[in-house]
C-alpha cells in the first residue's frame, strides 16, 4: 500500500522530482568544482538574487497553467514601480506609495485578465500590447529619469536581516506555502488546471471560465506588484530599463520547473525548484569564470533541454 | 494449412503495463471480404486493428501481408504496404479544404521538382476521384474540412484511403457517430469498394446490428483472448454473437421499466416555442415531467443537442421560453440551469464531458465546486463524494487519484454522471449516454436511469440509438431539420415509426394518431 502511495506520487510529480535530483547533482558537482559555491554567503546570495523572478513566477505559473502567457510582467514592475517610486520620493509616504504599486500592478493583471477572459484575445497579443504601453508610460512619466530616493524605512525593514538571511526572502517562502495552497485546495487553483487542460469541459461543469481565466491574470498582476516592492528594497531606484527580460526569466523557470506550455501541468514546487536551478547556474557561470557572454547561450541551452526531457518522458508514457 | 489471406496475424499478444490486451490471437483477413472484428471495451480489438496500421507495436507473434513477413513501425508503413485505417479521431487538416485533404501528399500534383502546386490539376482530380464514388453529390471539393459533418469527414478519410491504394482498410468504431442513413451511404461505399477494388476491410465494432448488415465474417475477442475466430456470419445468431462477446446471455438490457407509470402530473420543465440564434432549432415545444423519461430521437445534425444546449444556456436562444417548476429563465446561462436544478451530461465525455488528465476525485466534484460560495475547497468532502458515487454507481477505479484516463469508456461515462449527480437534480439531460461504451456498461447506465426516474428525477434523453429510445422513453421527440417532426408514446414506438418521423418530410403536416 505505501509503496503504491510512493509510485503514484513519482508518477504525478515527475517533472519535479526529476528537476530536484538533476539540482541536486549539480549543486554536488559545482560544490567540488568551485570552493566559494557552497558557502553560506553564496547561497543566501542567490537566493536574494531569485526573489525577484521566483515571485514573478509564481504568476506565470497561474497563467501557464490556465493554457496562457503573461508577456506583459518586466514592464508591469517597471511601471508599478516608477509610480509608486516617484510618490514615495516626493512625498515619504510609504505606504500610500506600497499601495500605488500594488494598485497599478493589479490594474494592468485585471485589463490582461479582461482582455483575455472576456474578449478573448490570445494571451500571447494582448499581454505583449500592454507590455508595450507599461513600457512606454514608464518613460512618459519618468521623462526618460529614474526614481529614487525612496523612504529609509522601506530598505531598512525589506533587508533586515534574521539568522542572516534577509527579510524578504522569508516572505518568499511564505509567499510560496501560501500559493501552493492557494493552487491545490482552493476554487481559483483547481480551476485553473481544468480551464488549462480542458476549456470546454470545464465550461460545461458549470465554471465560469472567463472569470477564472482573469482571476489568473489578476493573481499575476498582484505577483508583480509584490515583485516590485523586492525590486525596490534590493535597488533603491527604478529607472525605465528596470525589469527587462524579467518575464523570460519567469516563463524560463516555470517551464524548467515542468510547467508545460499546452496548459493544464505544472505545479509551483515544480516552479520554485526552476527557478533556484536556473538562477543557481547562472551564478555557476560567473563563479567558474566563464565569459558573461556566454550566459544566455548556455541559460538558453538548459531551457530547451529541460521542455525536450520533458516531451520525451510524455512520449514514451503515451 | 496456411490460409490463403491478404493480412494474416499468427500467434499476437500485446501487453500494455500489467494488463494484458491481446493473447495470443490469430487472424485471417481474405481480399474482397469484410471481417469484423467484435468484443467489448478493452477487449482489445482496436489493439489488432492498431497493430495491423503501425500505431502499436506487437510484443510476440507475427504479421504476414501478401504472402511475406512484415514488420509495420509506424503508420506510414504501414500506408506504404497498403494497409490503411480510420481512426474514431480523424486525422484531417481542418483548414484545409477536400481536394487539399486527400491530395496534399501527392507529388504528381506538384511541378518543379515537386514544390509548386498544380491547384487547378488537383481539384480536378479530387472532383473525378469524388465522381467515382458518386459522393460528388456529399461532398464538395472546395469546402473546408472543418465544416463538414462526422459522416463526410469520415468518407474522406476512406477516400483518402482508397487514393493511396489500399489493400486494407482497417475502420475503428466507424458508425459511433453516424445517423442511421450516413450509416447506410457508409456501407454501401464499403460493399462497392469490397466488390470493384477487392479491398479487403476489417471493421472494428461492438454494434451487433450493423455487423450482419456489412460483415461476411467475424471475429471475438474478449479480455485479450480470441473467442470466435473468423466465422461466416452466415449461419450467426445474435445470441451466440453477444454470448461470445459478453460471456453471458444479457435478456433485459433495459431492465424492466413499466412505461407511462412513471408520469406524475407535475411539469417540471416546459419548453416553449424555442428558437436558437444559428437556425438550427424551429420552434419545439414540450414538457417534461416528473420521473419520466423523455426521448429526443432524430438523425445527425437534426437539433437534437442544440435544443439541448439551448435549454441550457450553452448556446444563445433567438427566441422561445424556458420554464422551469413553472418560473421562467430568463436569459439562460449554464450556471442558472445547474442552480435550478438541470443536470446536463454532454454526448462527448473526452471533449467536453471530463477533464481526463485530472483525477477521478476532481472531475467527480467539479460542479458541486462550480457551485459552492466558498473559496475554498475540502479534500475531505471530494474524497467522500468519490467513494459515494464510486459505491453508488459501481464505478471500477484503481484509485481515485488516478486520472481519468486510466478508465475504460464506460467507467469514465460513470464518472461522467456521476459529476452531475453529486447536485441531486430534478432535471437530468443526457446527450448520448451510452455512445462508444461496452454491453454490460450500457445496461448498468440503462439502470442507474430508471433508478433515478423512479425517484422523481425527470430525464431527457437524446440518442439516435432507436432501439434505446424505444427501450427506455415515456415519450419521445423526433426532430427533423430542427423541428419536432412530432411526438410518440411509447406504444406508437418502432423503428419504422421513428425512422419515418426523422426522415420524410411530409410537407409540414405530421401523422400524429
Amino acid at each position: 500500500m505505501k509503496n503504491e502511495n510512493l509510485s503514484r506520487f513519482l508518477k504525478l510529480h515527475r517533472s519535479e522530482c526529476t528537476m530536484l535530483l538533476v539540482f541536486i547533482a549539480f549543486y554536488i558537482i559545482m560544490s567540488f568544482a568551485s570552493p566559494v559555491f557552497s558557502t553560506s554567503k553564496n547561497v543566501l546570495n542567490v537566493l536574494s538574487q531569485m526573489t525577484v523572478v521566483a515571485i514573478l513566477a509564481i504568476g506565470q505559473t497561474f497563467v501557464i497553467v490556465s493554457g496562457g502567457i503573461d508577456l506583459s510582467v518586466g514592464m508591469v514592475v517597471c511601471i508599478s514601480g516608477m509610480l509608486g517610486g516617484m510618490y514615495m520620493s516626493k512625498t515619504g509616504n510609504l505606504l500610500v506609495g506600497i499601495l500605488i504599486v500594488l494598485g497599478v500592478a493589479l490594474l494592468v493583471g485585471m485589463i490582461n485578465g479582461f482582455l483575455v477572459g472576456y474578449m478573448k484575445i490570445a494571451a500571447f497579443i494582448a499581454t505583449l500590447g500592454t507590455q508595450s504601453i507599461c513600457s512606454s508610460l514608464a518613460y512618459v512619466t519618468s521623462n526618460g529619469n529614474s526614481a529614487a530616493g525612496f523612504p529609509r524605512m522601506l530598505s531598512e525593514v525589506g533587508n533586515y536581516r534574521i539568522f542572516n538571511i534577509r527579510m524578504y526572502v522569508y516572505f518568499l517562502i511564505i509567499l510560496y506555502i501560501v500559493m501552493i495552497w492557494v493552487m491545490a485546495r482552493t476554487k481559483v487553483g483547481r480551476f485553473t488546471y481544468a480551464i488549462g487542460s480542458n476549456k470546454d469541459a470545464a465550461r460545461l461543469s458549470g465554471i465560469n471560465v472567463s472569470l477564472y481565466t482573469m482571476l489568473c491574470y489578476m493573481i499575476s498582476g498582484l505577483m508583480c506588484g509584490l515583485a516590485t516592492l523586492v525590486n525596490m528594497i534590493r535597488l533603491m531606484s527604478v529607472d525605465p530599463t528596470t525589469g527587462t527580460g524579467l518575464e523570460m526569466d519567469a516563463i524560463a523557470g516555470a517551464v524548467i520547473g515542468g510547467v508545460s506550455m499546452a496548459g493544464g501541468r505544472g505545479s509551483l514546487v515544480g516552479t520554485f525548484i526552476g527557478v533556484l536551478l536556473y538562477t543557481f547556474l547562472r551564478n555557476a557561470l560567473n563563479l567558474l569564470g566563464i565569459n558573461p557572454f556566454w550566459q544566455g547561450t548556455v541559460t538558453g541551452i538548459v531551457i530547451i533541454f529541460a521542455v525536450l526531457a520533458e516531451s520525451l518522458t510524455n512520449r514514451k508514457n503515451r | 494449412m496456411p490460409e490463403q489471406g491478404i493480412l494474416i496475424g499468427e500467434n499476437i499478444s500485446k501487453h500494455f503495463g500489467g494488463t494484458t490486451a491481446l493473447d495470443n490471437v490469430s487472424f485471417c483477413l481474405r481480399p474482397g471480404e469484410v471481417h469484423a472484428l467484435m468484443g467489448e471495451n478493452g477487449a482489445g480489438k482496436s489493439t489488432l486493428g492498431k497493430i495491423f496500421s503501425g500505431v502499436y507495436k506487437q510484443d510476440s507473434g507475427k504479421v504476414i501481408f501478401n504472402g511475406e513477413e512484415v514488420k509495420i513501425d509506424n503508420p506510414r508503413a504501414a500506408k506504404e504496404i497498403g494497409i490503411s485505417i480510420v481512426l474514431q479521431e480523424f486525422n484531417l487538416l481542418p483548414d484545409l479544404s477536400v481536394a487539399e485533404n486527400l491530395l496534399i501528399c501527392s507529388d504528381e500534383f506538384y511541378s518543379c521538382r515537386h514544390s509548386v502546386l498544380r491547384k487547378r490539376a488537383m481539384y480536378s482530380h479530387a472532383q473525378e476521384l469524388l465522381k467515382l464514388f458518386e459522393l460528388d453529390g456529399a461532398l464538395n471539393v472546395h469546402d473546408k474540412v472543418e465544416k463538414l459533418s462526422v459522416a463526410q469527414m469520415q468518407m474522406l478519410e476512406i477516400l483518402k484511403a482508397v487514393d493511396s491504394d489500399a489493400k486494407v482498410i482497417i475502420l475503428d468504431e466507424p458508425t459511433a457517430a453516424l445517423s442511421p442513413h450516413e450509416v447506410s451511404q457508409l456501407f454501401d461505399i464499403v460493399k462497392r469498394l469490397k466488390a470493384e477494388k477487392n479491398i479487403g476491410f476489417i471493421i472494428v465494432s461492438h454494434k451487433i446490428e450493423e455487423i450482419f448488415e456489412i460483415a461476411d465474417r467475424v471475429t471475438v475477442f474478449r479480455d485479450g483472448k480470441q473467442i470466435l475466430n473468423g466465422e461466416e456470419m452466415a449461419g450467426m445468431t445474435e445470441q451466440k454473437l453477444v454470448k461470445s462477446m459478453v460471456g453471458r446471455e444479457i435478456n433485459d438490457l433495459y431492465g424492466s421499466r413499466e412505461f407511462g407509470t412513471h408520469k406524475e402530473d407535475e411539469v417540471v420543465l416546459e419548453v416553449r416555442n424555442l428558437f436558437d440564434a444559428k437556425g438550427r432549432v424551429k420552434d419545439i415545444s414540450f414538457e417534461l415531467r416528473r420521473g419520466e423519461i423523455l426521448g429526443l430521437t432524430g438523425i445527425a445534425g437534426a437539433g437534437r443537442s442544440e435544443c439541448a444546449r439551448c435549454i441550457l444556456g450553452v448556446d444563445k436562444i433567438k427566441s422561445g421560453q424556458v420554464i422551469v417548476h413553472g418560473e421562467e429563465i430568463t436569459h439562460p446561462t449554464l450556471r442558472k440551469s445547474i442552480e435550478v436544478g438541470i443536470g446536463f451530461v454532454t454526448e462527448d465525455r473526452k471533449n467536453d464531458g471530463l477533464i481526463l488528465d485530472e483525477s477521478i476525485m476532481q472531475n467527480t466534484s467539479m460542479v458541486k465546486h462550480s457551485m459552492q460560495k466558498s473559496p475554498f475547497l475540502s479534500t475531505r468532502q471530494a474524497r467522500a463524494t468519490a467513494s459515494e458515487m464510486k459505491e453508488k454507481l459501481n464505478i471500477k477505479m484503481g484509485n481515485m487519484l488516478d486520472s481519468c484516463d486510466s478508465l475504460s469508456g464506460g467507467n469514465q461515462q460513470k464518472v461522467l454522471l456521476a459529476k452531475w449527480l453529486t447536485m441531486n437534480p430534478d432535471i437530468l439531460i443526457v446527450d448520448e449516454p451510452t455512445r462508444g461504451i461496452d454491453i454490460s456498461a450500457k445496461s448498468e447506465i440503462y439502470s442507474i436511469l430508471n433508478r433515478l426516474s423512479d425517484s422523481g428525477v425527470a430525464i431527457l434523453m437524446i440518442s439516435s440509438e432507436m432501439p434505446e429510445i424505444i427501450g427506455m422513453c415515456d415519450r419521445t421527440i423526433v426532430m427533423r431539420e430542427g423541428i419536432n417532426a412530432g411526438e410518440l408514446d411509447h406504444s406508437q414506438m418502432t423503428e419504422e415509426s421513428i425512422a419515418t418521423l426523422a426522415t420524410i418530410n411530409s410537407g409540414g403536416t405530421v401523422n400524429e394518431e
